[in-house]
C-alpha cells in the first residue's frame, strides 16, 4: 500500500478523540463550596443513567464515523481477497461460468466451506466484478451437463440463477459442460470470450487431457490452494430379497472403508449390521454385501454406513427397494439361428451385455403369452419370430399399454408366418421378405443412431423385410434404407413403444449385428425403456419419462419434485439419490435414484497451464468499496441526528 | 461562569469587595436613609391609652381588656403610649457560611451584613439610641455592649471590620443560644433586635430561640442575607457542591434541580417569616447585590411595622 493509503488508514487513530472527550466529560465534577448545599437536591439517578446511555450511543456513532471516513480516504486502495476477472484494455467480456454441481463437490474445500460453496462464492464474486455490457452464462457440470442460463447481459437474472444453484448427487461431466459453454459463447459479439470452470476437477478422468486443452477459447480454472484430501464411501443401492439385503457399497480406495460397517435400520433403530470387507486401493472399488434379516416380514427402511466419518456423509445411506426395481430385459431368439460362429449366446444377448447397462438379460424360448409374465420385464427383444400367437399379441399389447418397450427384428421366418399369426402390435399388416437389399442406408436419415450411423452406409444383408409404411400404419421411420424403405420404425402403443427393424439379428443373415450402429440401436431401446420408467432404479442424472401420463406427481425426501416437459414428454430427472414416491394417473409407486459409482473417483484431473494464467484473473484484486463506505457514513450521520432528536424529545418529556 | 475563590479563603478572610471601607460606606448609607427626628412611640405600659391589639402569648395578663373580651369574645390587650428604651441590638452571623461570595455579589455575605449593621447603628446612634453588637461564630469577634456615646459608632465599626467568618453553627448548636442569652437579659421593652444572617446551617431550634425574644415588647427583625448565587443556583453542567458548615456534599445538575432548590430556599424563608410574624417580627430578605440604602430602609420599615 502506498503512503497515502497508510496515512488515510492512520486517521483511524483519531477514533481515540471521542474516547478522550468522553473520558474528560465523564471525569468527576469539580467540587465547589456552596453554603446552602444541604438544601440542594441531588440529580435523579435515572437522569444520569439516561445521560450515560445517550453518551455511549453518540460515542459509538462518532467512532464509527471516523473509521468510515478513514476507509473512505483509503479506498479504492484497500485490497480485498475475492475472485476477480482480468480484462483486456477494459473491454466487455462474455463469460460462461461452469459450476460443478456433482456429488464430489459436497466434500470439504479450502477453509470451512464445502467445494460447492466455494465455487458458488466464486461465481458471485465474478458476477460482482462484472460491468454493464458483460455477458454471463451459467452451465452446470453435473452429468448430464446442462445450460442453466444462456449468456445474458441481464446481470440481475444471472444473480438469481447463481443463487438458485444447488449441489446434487450427479456424476461429473466436465467435457460436456465445456462443450456447452463453448457453444453458448459462439454467437456472441464480444471480442473477449472466456470460460471459467469452478470445479474440484474430480470427474473420474484423472488420466484424461488437462482441462482447457483442445478448446479454442480461453479457459480459466481458478485455484484456491491445496484442497483437503478427500475419501468417500457410498451406499450405491440396497435391495431386499426375502430375508436377505443385497447392498452395493463403493469406496474411493481402502482408507474410507476402514473401521466402518453397514447397518440396516427400521425407524432409526438398527436391526442388522455387518462390517465392511477390506477394499482395494483402486480409485473406486465396489463390493456387493449381503445382510441377513431375522425374519421375512421384518421391516427395513434404510441401509447406513456407520463408523468413522468420511468426506461426504450425504451418500452414506440409501433406502431399501425390492429386487423388481432392477431393469430386466427379455430376449426371444432362437439359439440355433441367432448364435454367432464364435460361440456363446445369441448376438443380441451379447450386445446387451456389452452395453453394460446394468440390466438383467433373460433369454426366453417364446414370447410370453400372459401379461403377468411380461410384467417382470421392462423391455423385450424378439428376433425373427414365426409370427405371434393371439395370446402373445394380447399380452404384448396390454404390457405396452402400461409403458413397456419392445424391439422386433423381422427375418425370413417372420415374413412367412403361419395363418392366424401376425406381428401386431408391432405391425398392423403382414411383412414380406425380399432376398435382395440395397447396399446401405440413408445416413442422413439415421441421426438417431449418432456417429455410428456412418458404419451402415455399406451394409450387406442377404435380404430384408418389407412392410406397409403408410400413414395409417402408425409407424414412424427412424432409419431408412438408401432406397427410402424403412430399416427402423417406431410405433406408439398406449404408454409404451414398439420398435421394428427390418433385418434379423442373426449374423448369418446380415452384418448388422457386428456394426457399432447395432449397439447404438439397442442402447436407444434400453435408454428408452429406462426413461419410460421401465427401470425403477436409475442413476442420478438420468431421467424417467412418462409420455402418456395424464397426471403425474413425484416427491422425494425434500418435497415435491419438478416435472419437466421436454419435447412434449413429461420427465423427472432426480438430482439427489434416494427414494421417489410417484403418483401416475392415480397409481402410486416408489422408484430409486442411485449415486453414480464412478463419481467416487476423487482423483483430480490436471489443468492446462494456459488455464491458470494470471491475465485471466486472480483471487486478489483492488476493489473500490468507497460507495459502500459512503453509504455507511451517511447512515451514521442519520443515526446521530435521530439519536439527538430522541435525546431532545426525552429531555422535554 | 461563576467565580469561586479557594476553599480556604472563604473561612479566613472576609471578602469586602465593593463594600469597603465600611465606615464610609455605612455613613453614606445612613445618610441616604431618611432617619430624621422621630418620636419614640412605643406602645406598652404607660399612662396614655394607645389602643388595643390582639393578645399574644407572653403579654402581661394585667393588660387584657375584659370589656373587649366580653364584647368581641376575643382576647385584646390595652396599650399605652410611653417613652421607652430604644436600644438597638445587632446580632450578626459570622459563621463560615457567611463568608460566601459569588461573582454577582458586592462582597461576602458577612461583609454585606456588617455594612447593614453599621448603617443601622449609625442611624440609631444619630437618634440617641444605644446600640449593642453580638456575634454568632466568627474569629476576632468582639461583642460591643449597649452604648450610645460619640465613640460608639467607631467601636462598632472597628468590631465589624475585624471579623472573620468561621465556625460551624450547625455542629456547635449551643453557639446561637449562648449569644442570645445576654440579649434576652439586657433588652428591655421597646428594644429592637436585628438578626443579620443567611439563616442557613443554623440549628433547627434557633428559629424558636430567636422568636422567643419577641415577648415583653421587644421588636424582632431578621435580615436574611443571601448571595445572588444562592437565590437561583446559576451553575451549569454537573457540579459537586460542598457545604461550608457540616459535611454535606451533593452532586447535582442544576438544570434539572434548580426549581426544587429555589422552592426549598423559599420554604426556609417562609418558615422564618411566619414564625417571626407570630411574635410581631418581620423577615427581610436581602441579596448582596442589592442597594444597601433600600435594604436599610426596608429594615427600618419592618421595625416600624412591628412597632405599630
Amino acid at each position: 500500500m502506498s503512503f497515502v493509503t497508510w496515512a488515510a488508514l492512520a486517521a483511524i487513530l483519531l477514533v481515540i478523540a471521542p474516547v478522550a472527550a468522553h473520558l474528560l466529560r465523564r471525569r468527576r465534577a469539580e467540587q465547589r463550596p456552596f453554603a446552602p448545599t444541604a438544601i440542594v437536591p441531588a440529580s435523579p439517578p435515572a437522569a444520569r443513567r439516561r445521560s450515560k446511555l445517550e453518551d455511549r450511543a453518540l460515542f459509538a456513532i462518532r467512532a464509527l464515523a471516523i473509521v468510515a471516513l478513514a476507509l473512505l480516504g483509503a479506498t479504492p486502495l484497500v485490497r480485498c481477497s475475492r475472485l476477480s476477472l482480468g480484462r483486456k484494455a477494459g473491454a466487455s467480456v462474455a463469460l460462461a461460468v461452469v459450476i460443478d454441481d456433482s456429488l464430489s463437490m459436497r466434500a470439504p474445500g479450502p477453509g470451512k466451506r464445502t467445494r460447492f460453496e466455494t465455487a458458488k462464492g466464486d461465481a458471485v464474486d465474478l458476477l460482482t466484478n462484472a460491468r454493464e455490457g458483460d455477458a454471463l452464462g451459467v452451465i452446470l457440470a453435473g452429468a448430464p451437463a446442462r445450460v442453466l442460463l444462456s449468456p445474458t447481459t441481464d446481470l440481475g437474472a444471472a444473480s438469481k440463477v447463481i443463487e438458485s444453484c444447488a449441489v446434487s448427487d450427479r456424476a461429473t461431466d466436465l467435457d460436456g459442460a465445456l462443450a456447452l459453454a463453448r457453444a453458448s459463447l459462439r454467437d456472441l459479439p464480444h471480442a473477449d470470450k472466456r470460460i471459467v470452470v469452478l470445479t474440484d476437477r474430480a470427474d473420474g478422468h484423472s488420466d484424461s487431457t488437462p482441462i482447457g486443452d483442445g478448446i479454442d477459447l480461453p479457459v480459466w480454472v481458478p485455484q484456491h490452494g491445496q484442497q483437503p484430501e478427500a475419501g468417500d464411501c457410498a451406499v450405491i443401492r440396497a435391495e431386499r430379497r426375502q430375508t436377505t439385503l443385497a447392498v452395493r457399497v463403493a469406496c474411493s480406495g481402502s482408507a474410507p472403508a476402514r473401521g466402518r460397517s453397514l447397518e440396516a435400520r427400521a425407524q432409526g433403530r438398527a436391526v442388522a449390521s455387518k462390517p465392511l470387507p477390506p477394499f482395494d486401493d483402486a480409485p473406486v472399488t465396489g463390493a456387493d454385501i449381503s445382510l441377513e434379516l431375522k425374519a421375512d416380514g421384518e421391516r427395513v427402511d434404510e441401509i447406513r454406513l456407520v463408523g468413522p466419518a468420511d468426506s461426504i456423509p450425504d451418500d452414506d445411506f440409501a433406502p431399501v427397494g425390492s429386487t423388481s426395481s432392477n431393469l430386466a430385459i427379455a430376449v426371444v431368439a432362437e439359439q440355433g439361428s441367432s448364435s454367432i460362429a464364435t460361440g456363446g449366446p445369441p448376438a443380441v444377448e451379447q450386445a446387451l451385455e456389452a452395453l453394460e447397462t446394468g440390466a438383467v438379460v433373460r433369454p426366453l424360448p417364446v414370447a410370453p403369452e400372459t401379461a403377468d409374465e411380461l410384467a417382470a420385464y421392462m423391455a423385450i427383444v424378439i428376433d425373427d419370430p414365426p409370427g405371434l400367437t393371439p395370446e402373445a399379441r394380447r399380452a404384448l399389447t396390454a404390457w405396452l399399454d402400461k409403458g413397456g418397450v419392445a424391439l422386433l427384428a423381422i427375418g425370413p421366418r417372420a415374413a412367412s408366418a403361419p395363418i392366424g399369426s401376425s406381428l401386431e402390435p408391432f405391425l398392423l399388416s403382414a411383412p414380406r421378405w425380399e432376398t435382395s437389399a440395397p447396399a446401405g442406408i440413408d445416413v442422413a436419415s439415421a441421426t438417431i443412431l449418432g456417429p455410428s450411423a456412418d458404419g451402415l452406409a455399406e451394409l450387406h444383408p442377404r435380404g430384408r423385410g418389407q412392410f406397409e409404411n403408410g400413414p395409417r400404419s402408425g409407424l414412424q421411420p427412424l432409419v431408412k434404407w438408401s432406397d427410402g424403405a424403412p430399416l427402423l420404425v417406431r410405433r406408439t402403443v398406449g404408454r409404451g413403444t414398439a420398435y421394428t427393424v427390418s433385418l434379423p439379428l442373426a449374423a448369418d443373415q446380415s452384418d448388422l449385428v457386428v456394426r457399432p450402429a447395432f449397439l447404438a440401436m439397442l442402447d436407444l431401446v434400453v435408454d428408452h425403456a429406462r426413461a419410460r420408467g421401465s427401470s425403477r432404479r436409475i442413476e442420478v442424472g438420468a431421467s424417467w419419462s412418462f409420455d402418456d401420463a395424464r397426471s403425474l406427481e413425484a416427491r422425494d425426501q425434500r418435497g415435491l419434485v419438478a416435472v419437466e416437459l421436454i419435447e412434449g414428454r413429461k420427465r423427472i430427472a432426480p438430482s439427489i439419490a434416494g427414494r421417489y414416491d410417484l403418483h401416475i394417473d392415480g397409481v402410486s409407486e416408489s422408484r430409486f435414484a442411485m449415486v453414480p459409482e464412478r463419481e467416487l473417483d476423487l482423483r483430480v484431473r490436471p489443468v492446462s497451464e494456459v488455464a491458470t494464467r494470471a491475465e485471466l484473473g486472480g483471487t486478489t484484486s483492488s476493489i473500490d468499496i468507497s460507495r459502500y463506505v459512503a453509504f455507511a457514513l451517511l447512515a451514521l450521520l442519520a443515526c446521530e441526528m435521530i439519536a439527538r432528536g430522541w435525546m431532545a424529545f426525552r429531555e422535554r418529556g | 461562569m461563576t467565580h469561586v475563590a479557594s476553599d480556604r479563603a472563604w473561612t479566613t478572610q472576609v471578602d469586602w469587595g465593593r463594600l469597603a471601607p465600611l465606615r464610609l460606606r455605612a455613613r453614606t448609607v445612613a445618610e441616604g436613609v431618611y432617619a430624621g427626628a422621630h418620636r419614640s412611640r412605643r406602645r406598652g405600659p404607660g399612662v396614655e391609652f394607645g389602643g388595643h391589639r390582639e393578645y399574644v402569648p407572653g403579654d402581661d395578663l394585667r393588660w387584657i381588656d375584659r370589656h373587649a373580651l366580653m364584647r368581641h369574645d376575643r382576647l385584646m390587650v390595652r396599650e399605652f403610649e410611653t417613652e421607652t428604651d430604644r436600644a438597638l441590638h445587632l446580632l450578626v452571623d459570622a459563621t463560615a457560611s457567611m463568608s460566601y461570595r459569588g461573582t454577582r455579589g458586592a462582597g461576602a455575605k458577612v461583609a454585606f451584613a456588617a455594612l447593614i449593621a453599621a448603617s443601622l447603628a449609625r442611624i440609631a446612634l444619630t437618634s440617641g439610641d444605644p446600640v449593642s453588637l453580638s456575634w454568632i461564630g466568627g474569629t476576632g469577634a468582639r461583642p460591643v455592649g449597649a452604648t450610645s456615646g460619640g465613640e460608639a459608632f467607631e467601636r462598632i465599626v472597628r468590631a465589624l471590620s475585624e471579623i472573620n467568618a468561621t465556625g460551624d453553627a450547625h455542629r456547635h448548636r449551643q453557639v446561637f443560644e449562648r449569644t442570645l442569652a445576654p440579649i434576652a437579659r439586657r433588652a428591655r421593652r421597646g428594644a429592637v433586635i436585628v438578626l443579620l444572617s443567611d439563616l442557613i446551617d443554623l440549628p433547627e431550634e434557633s428559629r424558636e430561640q430567636f422568636t422567643a425574644l419577641g415577648t415583653a415588647g421587644r421588636r424582632l427583625v431578621a435580615v436574611q442575607v443571601l448571595d445572588p448565587d444562592e437565590l437561583d443556583l446559576p451553575f451549569e453542567g454537573t457540579v459537586r457542591l460542598r457545604a461550608l458548615e457540616g459535611e454535606a456534599v451533593v452532586e447535582t445538575e442544576p438544570a434539572l434541580t434548580r426549581a426544587r432548590y429555589v422552592a426549598a430556599m423559599d420554604e426556609l424563608s417562609r418558615t422564618w417569616a411566619s414564625s417571626l410574624a407570630a411574635r410581631g417580627g418581620r423577615l427581610v430578605r436581602a441579596a448582596t447585590d442589592a442597594d444597601p440604602i433600600d435594604l436599610v430602609g426596608q429594615v427600618l420599615r419592618a421595625v416600624a411595622e412591628g412597632t405599630s
